[in-house]
């Protein structure tokens, strides 16, 4: 047998009762749709999107829009500080000007001078 | 207050046929669709309990709504595109997947077909839900892969990848004997 015919065998098998179409009948029996018929304008045929998505999708959104924020706002105080105090972020470098033998020799000096 | 047997007899009897009108309610159009809408709803939620569910909104939105259809494939079509967004709508709830996960099929089944149909009936239920959907609208409601594009709302290239996939995975889970 091939799987068309195995497929439509097996869901064949699968068939509301009589006891669900009697429930189901009794159901539409007592609803009142004259009653409902005004409330409905649009055939709404598309599947409703869940709350949890649109919950998720604002926390994103949030999320996103604190991350620009921060960023935004450290690179703005950065730029302020460079134009503010440029000599913060200028690394100072200390050179050796004098060697001990240079500062030996100034004292030498110094000394005869007194001498 | 009569029950709807016994409505439905009496009305038979005065009428000569079983189409019964209550309140505007024609339930001669339950009778036609009733199986293949609760057919579908068990394709999509693998759930009798929620099948029925299903087959219960989707007749209150026809009775409320009172659509017009062009013929009857339109209509078919409508009951078809309505099942599968409601069951669709059911499994994006967290709490109902958790609960459909949980359910045990092989009993469920079981109980529905012979051992046989049963086997294949439980292998096209264990396929994901778009192979799932996708099969069953193709081999058993015998839509072209065009009309289960346009009634799923997806392209046909993604409905042929579907079946494809789905063909080959059943193919795996029934042991290769089929062609």
């Amino acid at each position: 047998m091939n799987l068309h015919k195995e497929i439509k065998n097996a869901y064949r098998a699968i068939q509301v009762s009589d006891d669900m179409t009697e429930r189901l009948k009794q159901e539409l029996y007592q609803k009142d749709f004259h009653e409902e018929e005004s409330e409905t304008f649009i055939v709404e045929e598309a599947p409703k999107i869940s709350i949890f998505r649109y919950v998720s999708f604002a926390v994103a959104c949030i999320a996103m829009g604190i991350g620009i924020g921060v960023s935004m706002w450290n690179m703005l105080a950065k730029r302020n500080d460079n134009i503010l105090n440029p000599s913060s972020t200028v690394p100072v470098e200390i050179t050796a000007t004098e060697t001990t033998e240079d500062t030996k020799e100034s004292a030498e000096s110094i000394q005869n001078i007194l001498d | 207050m009569l029950s709807v047997q016994e409505f439905e007899n009496h009305t038979s009897d005065i009428h000569g046929n079983h189409t019964i009108h209550m309140s505007g309610v024609s339930f001669a159009i339950v009778d036609k669709y009733k199986d293949m809408i609760y057919r579908t709803a068990f394709t999509v939620v693998k759930n009798h309990e929620d099948a029925e569910d299903i087959l219960q909104e989707v007749f209150f939105k026809y009775f409320r709504l009172q659509p017009a259809f062009e013929n009857q494939s339109h209509e078919k079509a409508w009951f078809l595109r309505v099942t599968i967004n409601e069951g669709k709508n059911l499994l994006r709830s967290f709490w109902k997947r958790k609960r459909t996960d949980d359910v045990n099929f092989e009993n469920i089944v079981q109980q529905q077909a012979d051992s046989h149909d049963s086997k294949v009936l439980q292998a096209v239920m264990s396929l994901p839900d778009k192979y799932r959907i996708a099969i069953y609208l193709y081999y058993y409601e015998e839509y072209s892969i065009r009309e289960i594009a346009s009634l799923t709302s997806q392209s046909e290239t993604t409905i042929a990848q579907h079946l494809s996939r789905g063909r080959k995975k059943l193919r795996k889970k029934l042991g290769g004997e089929q062609k």
